[in-house]
């Protein structure tokens, strides 16, 4: 489903090179409900840029459902994020001026998906993600944890590839980050959604059914666990 | 009835005479005062309001036509004015520049004087532009004179009417005085002192006051005069005023 | 695009103070600008008004080599029967009066005259009966009364008046040239003074009646010019072409206003060029004072602008998202400038701005004194309010280029 292969990333800091990532593979297979930990500043953050076609890689390729994504111009990987992939991001990143219904149905206006078909599926994920009856609230008038559902809820409801998510619980309490943990776990399940998210923390590792360490730009371990 | 007649007879003529008179008066004067030839060296002396400053000049005239002035003071030195029959020209050495005045600049005061470069071709050959007409005699500055009243024959005379007392001896101009079409009084002109060169008698000083600029006259002193010599050919051309 | 509408009308009333902020400085500099081109606009206004009502007329009837000597005021070329002319321009109901003007020496003296004194001037000798039918004195005879026929009287502009020292009685001469080129003097009392609203009139104003100017200078009926007021004052091409078929003006030319009064047509179109770059410097002061908070606006929601790219928005679709908004606080600032502006503009063109002192001595070459009126310009408002959009628009731009062009990773790191 998506092949990370031999990808290197290298930033220019001033006269200094950073080699972010030294040549990283890595095979995600559908359904897949992967971490990727390590410590800071091992490269976790920019793998995850580059599986999300908001960064390029210095060398190697990523393909995603078959795609290439080495050579794709601005406006078609956009399309590749707006169709294949879902974000959730640290600090949730919602249109402020959005309600939470609108939020969610924000991603599905961006594809092009009809009013009431999206209304429908805009809905049914709020539903799911517990929202029910706060959709009409603003980010401003809902908890962290609440908003994070809503970032759930968006990344979902267009039913993408693959969902990634960069650190997702670091803003939450660990019983908030928990439930997301918790909620993305039983939307994996339901959906049959990809997960990829990052964490260095041991805790939400443990939901992982598959873990890539990473060190200093290179995988170290790669293990699959039962549920 | 028959002595009547006579008395009559005996009238007409004499005022024909005293008619004929005024015109041999005016002529015996131009006579004295404009002269075949001559040079002379004098001072325009203009008291204003802001004070009196005395311009130097020499000049060389023949007949009532040709004109040529230099002056010579310090602030105008080189300055020429040259007068012919028709025309007045101009010429400022420091431009080295060559002006030909025309229509309403010929009324212009010549160096901030009483007298415009007007008055100096105007007043020459009364006859042609006056009639004239002797209305008395009259003592002016001790000195007995005709007192002659010009009018002019048309209407583009500069001044319509003059009065000229003219010296009954000596027939040089003594006073005159210079008249709107409407008889205001606009200038007066009076000989302060005569010049007598070669037997004949001339003004040499005379003072003119703009009557209508008060507190203001200018002085024409001559302070020596050839008459009748010989003078350069071509002096009154166009180039001359470039030596 | 109607998702992009909605979306940026509630960023708009979301963020409502900043949206205010903006809008304020786009309103601000519209108002100042269309208050700044009223004011110019009444001040030329009045200025061709104040041009033809007393200095100029619509056009003047001369003699065709008058022109080229008008400087010296010539009484050589001038019309013969003015009566004829008068009477065909009448037939066809244009007002009409003639008028001479004659360059002479104005010649006062010391007692009832603070001191004795010359001046050159040009003279207007004027029909006292028709006179006003082309131009509009007596109401501004601040001193003394009109002129009469028959009567050696003359008016003064103000300035002049005031110059000389002289007051409604005194006695003055004019000394001049007849026709003929006799010199003459004119014995006349100073009958009024003159304050009209053209500075020029009042600094130089010196009027005599034509029946004396006639008799004085010799000029057997004949005048030099015949001065015109057309009904609409300003517009000139259609009656004078209908005039130029009279046969009674066969042989004579006719002058319109911005020809007689084309040094101050040159220097009010020099001027406009002026009011251009002060109305230019507006625009540039509000650009950058609107460009300031728009970069401030926009650089705020750079993260945001980066989830939307991750989301997968095109960068098309985002900037006209944020150019939408721009243009709508162009149309909340235009609208509220023009507002202002023309609230503002309400007590300029009825009441006016005083500045009467200011002109006696500077020769701006405005023909206007006193009180300066605004005017009311539709199109200024019009453009002033495309202006406030576009100039929103336009600053908005650079900024959400800025952003576009930044990777999306460090846009979504920026606090
Ligand atoms: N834009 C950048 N310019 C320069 N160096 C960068 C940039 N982004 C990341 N790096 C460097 O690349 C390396 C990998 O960074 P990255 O953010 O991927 O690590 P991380 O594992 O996500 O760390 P953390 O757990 O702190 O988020 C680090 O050494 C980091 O300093
Ligand atoms: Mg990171």
């Amino acid at each position: 489903m998506i092949t990370v292969t031999n990808v290197q990333k290298q930033y220019q800091d001033g006269d200094t090179t950073v080699h972010a990532l030294r040549g990283v593979s890595l095979s995600i297979e559908q359904g897949e409900f992967l971490s990727i930990a390590g410590p800071s500043g091992s490269g976790k953050t920019t793998l995850l840029n580059l599986i999300g076609c908001i960064d390029t890689a210095t060398a190697g390729d990523i393909t995603i459902d078959g795609r290439t994504v080495a050579g794709c111009g601005k406006r078609e990987l956009a399309a590749i994020r707006r169709e294949k992939l879902g974000f959730i991001f640290q600090s949730f990143n919602l249109v402020p001026v959005l309600t939470a219904f609108e939020n969610v149905a924000f991603s599905l206006t961006l594809t092009g998906t009809p009013d009431a078909e999206a209304r429908e599926r805009t809905m049914a994920i709020l539903d799911e993600v517990g929202l029910a009856g706060m959709e009409e609230r603003r980010p401003s008038q809902l908890s962290g944890g609440q908003q994070q559902r809503v970032a759930v809820a968006r990344a979902l409801v267009k039913e993408p590839t693959v969902v990634l998510a960069d650190e997702p619980t670091a803003n939450l309490d660990s019983r908030t980050g928990h439930a997301i943990l918790e909620l993305m776990v039983e939307m994996n399940r339901r959906h049959n959604t990809t997960f990829i998210f990052s964490t260095h923390d041991q805790m939400v590792m443990d939901y992982a059914r598959r873990l890539t360490m990473l060190h200093d730009g290179e995988i170290v371990s790669d293990e699959r666990r039962s549920a | 009835m028959k002595a009547a007649a006579i008395v009559l007879m005996a009238l007409i003529p004499a005022a024909a005479l005293v008619a004929q008179s005024a015109e041999e008066i005016i002529t015996r004067m131009e006579q004295n005062q404009v002269h075949d030839t001559s040079r002379m060296e004098g001072r325009l002396i203009i008291n204003d309001r802001f004070g009196s400053r005395t311009s130097s000049f020499i000049s060389h005239a023949r007949g009532a036509d040709d004109a040529l002035i230099e002056f010579t003071s310090a602030g105008e030195r080189g300055q020429k004015v040259l007068r012919t029959r028709d025309e007045v020209y101009l010429f400022y050495p420091d431009a080295a520049e060559l002006i030909r005045l025309q229509g309403a600049a010929l009324r212009d005061s010549m160096l901030g004087s009483d007298v415009s470069y007007e008055d100096m071709t105007g007043n020459r050959a009364l006859l042609d532009n006056y009639r004239v007409r002797l209305t008395g005699e009259e003592t002016v500055a001790g000195r007995p004179t005709f007192r002659v009243e010009l009018e002019a024959r048309s209407r583009n005379v500069a001044y319509p009417r003059q009065t000229i007392w003219v010296d009954r001896e000596l027939f040089v101009m003594r006073r005159a005085e210079q008249f709107s079409a409407n008889g205001r009084l606009l200038k007066e002109v009076e000989v302060k002192e005569t010049m007598e060169v070669s037997g004949l008698t001339f003004p040499a000083r005379m003072v003119i006051r703009d009557v209508l600029k008060r507190n203001s006259s200018t002085e024409f002193v001559i302070d020596t005069a050839e008459v009748n010599i010989s003078l350069p050919r071509n002096i009154f051309s166009l180039e001359s005023l470039r030596w | 695009m109607k998702f992009l509408v909605r979306l940026a009308a509630k960023n708009l009333w979301r963020y409502g103070r900043r949206t205010l902020i903006t809008a304020a400085a786009i309103a601000l500099g519209l108002a100042t600008y269309v208050l700044l081109d009223s004011m110019l606009v009444g001040a030329d206004e009045e200025s061709v008004r104040n041009l033809i009502w007393y200095e100029t007329g619509s056009a003047r009837i001369m003699h065709p080599d008058y022109w080229d000597e008008r400087d010296r005021a010539p009484l050589r070329h001038v019309i013969e029967d003015p009566q004829s002319v008068l009477d065909a321009v009448r037939s066809r109901d244009v007002a009409a009066t003639p008028r001479t003007t004659f360059s002479g020496e104005l010649i006062v003296w010391r007692d009832p005259f603070p001191e004795d004194g010359s001046l050159l001037v040009h003279v207007t000798a004027i029909d006292p009966e028709t006179d006003g039918r082309v131009y509009r004195f007596d109401q501004w005879i601040s001193d003394g009364r009109p002129l009469q026929e028959g009567e050696p009287g003359v008016i003064l502009g103000s300035w002049l008046a005031e110059d000389l020292g002289a007051e409604v009685g005194y006695p003055l001469i004019i000394s001049a040239r007849s026709r003929y080129g006799a010199r003459v003097t004119i014995d006349a009392e100073v009958v009024g003074i003159l304050n009209s609203p053209n500075p020029v009139i009042n600094r130089g104003g010196i009027f005599l009646p034509l029946d004396i100017a006639d008799l004085y200078l010799d000029m057997e009926g004949a005048v030099t010019q015949i001065d015109l007021r057309f009904a609409d004052y300003a517009r000139v091409e259609a009656p004078i072409a209908e005039l130029e078929e009279l046969p009674a003006l066969r042989d004579l030319s006719i002058a319109d206003w911005r020809l007689l009064g084309a040094d101050y047509i040159a220097m009010m179109e020099a001027d406009s060029v002026g009011s251009g770059i002060i109305l230019f410097l507006v625009f540039i002061i509000a650009a950058v004072g609107v460009s300031n908070t728009m970069l401030m606006t926009i650089f705020e929601r750079t993260r945001e602008i980066g989830m939307m790219r991750a989301l997968g928005m095109d960068d098309r679709a985002i900037r006209n998202l944020f150019l939408i908004e721009a243009s709508g606080i162009g149309l909340i600032g235009a609208a509220a400038g023009v507002a202002l502006g023309a609230l503002g503009n309400i007590p300029m063109v009825r009441v006016g701005i005083d500045y009467s002192a200011m002109f006696r001595t500077m020769d701006a070459g405005y023909r206007s004194t006193g009180v300066l009126y605004g005017a009311w310009v539709p199109s200024t408002f019009v453009i002033a309010a495309l202006m406030g959009i576009v100039l929103a628009v336009i600053v908005a731009l650079v900024p959400t280029r800025r952003a576009l062009r930044m990777n999306i990773p460090r846009a979504l790191r920026q606090q």
